[in-house]
C-alpha cells in the first residue's frame, strides 16, 4: 500500500509587490510504499521543501492533491503517525532539550508518562543525553539537528518527512543518523527525505526522485540510475605472455602494466567479454573485473546542468 | 483545548525566561523611590500621589509589556519557522493564535496582578495612605483594557513586522483613550461642512475600542464615585472586542502560506 501518494501537485507563489507568479512545483506525481526510504533530490529552489510543506499543510497547493496514510490533504490526518524534521530547525531557544521534547510530546497528544518516557529514550537514541538540561540556545548546529530528529520520532510515526536531515552534522553524526534511519526502515517505517548530501542518499535510499525547478527529471532506484552510469569495464589480468598482452591491448581502449598485472579498460560489457574470453584462451589469469560507474552526484550534476 | 493550553504555557514560559518580569522590579523601585520623594514634598497628599503614581505606572508597564512582547509574538514564530513543526503536529492555525494570545494574556495578567499587590501593600503600610476597594476595581478594569491591547498586538503581529506592529498598537492605544474627543471632533468637523472627514473620524471611533472606559484612575485618586463603572458591561465589551479581533486574526491566518 502506498503510504504517500502525490497526484498532480503544483504550487505557484506570488512574489514582489505586483504578485508576480513563480512556479515552485509543477504537476508532481509520486508514490512511496510502506517501508521504503525515498530520496527527494534537487538543487536549491527545486521544490523539495515546498512539497513537504504542502504535505504538512504549512502551505496550500495551487493544484493537485496528496494522500498520506490513505487520507487526502485537508481531511483529518493522523498527525501522530507523521513525523517531521525541518531543514535548519529553529526551535525555542529558551527550552532545554528535555523540555523541548516534552512540549512537542504534549502537543502531539502523548500522555504525561508516555511523553516523559519517550523523551528520555530519544535523548539516548540521538546521543543527546549529555545535553538534556541545556537550553537549545546553547546547542551547536549538529546538536539542534539531533534534537530535531528526536522531536520527529516522538510519536513513533509510520511516515517520517525529513528535510535535509544530515545538514550540519560531522561524518560521525551523519553515520549515526544513517544508522537510525536504517533502523527505522527495519521497523517497516517509511522515510521520505530531501538531501543535498548525495553520498548518503546513495547509501540508504531505495528509490530517488530528482527534481529541478519544480519539475521531475528522473525517478528510479539508485541501482537503476547507476547502471545507466556504467562508463567502462576494467579488467586486470595476470600470468600473461607478451603475445597475449599485445592481443589484449589491441582489444582495449586503454592498457597499462603495473605490479605484474595488466590493467585493461574495455569500452563496454561486450568488449569486456571478448577480452575475458581471449585471456582465458591465451592462458592468462583474470585477476579483477570492475564496472566503472559514475556516482549519483555525477549523474545529479549532469542532469540538473543539462536542464538548465 | 490541550493544544491551546500547551502553546499558552510555552508562550508564558518564554516570556518569563526572557526576563520580562524585571519590569516588576523596575516598577517597585520607581514606585518606592517616587512615593518617598514626593510624599515628603507634598505633605498630606501622600495618598493621592501614591495612588496616582501607582495606577499610572501599572498602566504604562502593562501596556509596554502587552505591546512590545505581543507584537513580536507571532511574527517571530514565522520568521524563525518554529511554526512549521507546531503545525506539523496537527495544531490548527486558530489553536495556535489562541494559544499565543492566552499565553501573552497570562503573562500580562500575572505582571499586572503582582504590580497591583505591591501597590496595595504600599497603600497599607505607607503613613497617610489608605487602601480602598476602588483601587482594586481600577486594577481589575485595567486587566480588561490589557486584554484588548493584547488582542490588537497579536492581530498586527500576525501580518506585519514588530516595529510596525508596535507603532500601530500604540497608536490604537492612544486613539482608544481619545475616543470621546474623536467623536466630538467629528461633530465639529461636520458642522464646518467637512462631511467626509467627519465620516472617517466617526468610523475610526466605532472601529477602535473606547479604552477610556477602563480608566477610573481620576475617580479613585479624587475619591469620586465609581458607580457608573461598576458594571459587567465594560468587561463584557472587552471580551467581545478581543474575541472579534482574534476571529479576524485566525481567519486571515487560516489560509496563509508560511514561506
Amino acid at each position: 500500500m502506498a503510504i504517500l501518494s502525490i497526484r498532480g501537485l503544483s504550487k505557484t507563489y506570488s512574489t514582489g509587490f505586483w504578485g508576480k507568479p513563480v512556479l515552485a512545483l509543477d504537476n508532481l506525481n509520486l508514490e512511496v510504499e510502506q517501508g521504503e526510504i525515498f530520496g527527494f533530490l534537487g538543487p536549491n529552489g527545486a521544490g523539495k521543501t515546498t512539497t513537504i510543506k504542502i504535505l504538512l499543510r504549512i502551505i496550500y497547493p495551487t493544484k493537485g492533491t496528496a494522500f498520506l496514510l490513505g487520507r487526502e490533504l485537508g481531511e483529518a490526518i493522523q498527525h501522530r503517525q507523521i513525523g517531521y524534521m525541518p531543514e535548519n530547525p529553529y526551535f525555542y531557544r529558551f527550552l532545554t532539550g528535555y523540555e523541548f521534547l516534552l512540549f512537542y510530546g504534549r502537543l502531539s497528544g502523548l500522555h504525561y508518562r508516555e511523553r516523559r518516557q519517550r523523551a528520555e529514550e530519544l535523548l539516548d537514541m540521538v546521543g543527546m543525553r549529555h545535553a538534556r538540561d541545556i537550553r537549545l540556545g546553547n546547542y551547536s548546529k549538529g546538536m539542534v539537528t539531533r534534537i530535531g530528529l528526536a522531536q520527529a520520532l516522538l510519536t513513533n510515526p509510520q511516515l517520517l518527512l525529513m528535510d535535509e536531515p544530515m545538514s550540519g552534522l560531522d561524518p560521525i553524526g551523519r553515520r549515526e543518523i544513517r544508522n537510525i534511519i536504517m533502523h527505522l526502515k527495519e521497523e517497516n517505517r517509511t522515510i521520505f527525505f530531501c538531501s543535498h548530501i548525495l553520498a548518503d542518499v546513495e547509501l540508504i535510499c531505495d528509490r530517488v526522485m530528482i527534481l529541478n525547478k519544480g519539475k521531475v527529471i528522473r525517478t528510479g532506484t539508485v541501482g537503476e540510475i547507476l547502471r545507466e552510469e556504467t562508463t567502462a569495464v576494467r579488467v586486470s589480468v595476470s600470468k600473461y605472455t607478451p603475445a597475449l598482452m599485445e592481443q589484449l591491448k589491441a582489444m582495449a581502449v586503454d592498457a597499462r602494466e603495473s605490479g605484474g598485472l595488466l590493467h585493461l579498460r574495455a569500452k563496454d560489457a561486450e568488449a569486456a567479454n571478448h577480452i575475458l574470453s581471449a585471456c582465458i584462451q591465451g592462458g592468462g589469469a583474470i585477476h579483477e573485473v570492475t564496472a566503472e560507474r559514475g556516482n549519483l552526484e555525477d549523474y545529479f550534476v549532469r542532469e540538473v546542468s543539462s536542464v538548465e | 483545548m490541550n493544544e491551546i493550553l500547551t502553546i499558552a504555557l510555552n508562550t508564558h514560559k518564554e516570556a518569563i525566561r526572557n526576563k520580562v518580569f524585571y519590569i516588576i522590579l523596575l516598577f517597585v523601585l520607581l514606585l518606592l523611590a517616587s512615593s518617598i520623594l514626593l510624599a515628603t514634598l507634598a505633605l498630606g497628599e501622600q495618598d493621592r500621589i501614591v495612588k496616582h503614581l501607582g495606577l499610572s505606572a501599572i498602566n504604562v508597564f502593562g501596556l509596554l509589556l502587552a505591546a512590545f512582547v505581543g507584537v513580536s509574538l507571532v511574527h517571530e514564530e514565522l520568521e524563525k519557522r518554529t511554526i512549521y513543526t507546531i503545525i506539523a503536529t496537527g495544531v490548527s492555525r486558530t489553536q495556535f493564535i489562541l494559544g499565543k494570545f492566552f499565553g501573552l494574556l497570562l503573562t500580562v495578567v500575572t505582571n499586572v496582578v503582582v504590580m497591583g499587590i505591591i501597590l496595595c501593600i504600599l497603600l497599607v503600610v505607607m503613613p497617610g495612605c489608605s487602601l480602598k476597594p476602588s483601587v482594586i476595581y481600577a486594577i481589575f478594569l485595567f486587566l480588561f483594557e490589557m486584554m484588548v491591547i493584547t488582542a490588537i498586538a497579536v492581530l498586527f503581529s500576525s501580518f506585519s513586522t514588530p516595529v510596525l506592529s508596535a507603532a500601530l498598537t500604540l497608536m490604537c492605544y492612544v486613539i482608544g483613550h481619545l475616543s470621546e474627543d474623536l467623536l466630538e471632533f467629528a461633530k465639529r468637523v461636520a458642522e464646518q461642512g467637512n462631511v467626509i472627514l467627519s465620516y472617517v473620524l466617526t468610523g475610526v471611533y466605532y472601529i477602535l475600542p473606547n479604552l477610556e472606559i477602563y480608566n477610573i484612575k481620576n475617580q479613585v485618586v479624587y475619591q469620586e464615585s465609581i458607580a457608573p463603572f461598576l458594571t459587567w458591561k465594560y468587561p463584557a465589551l472587552a471580551i467581545l472586542y478581543s474575541g472579534i479581533l482574534l476571529f479576524i486574526t485566525a481567519f486571515s491566518f487560516s489560509r496563509r502560506d508560511f514561506k
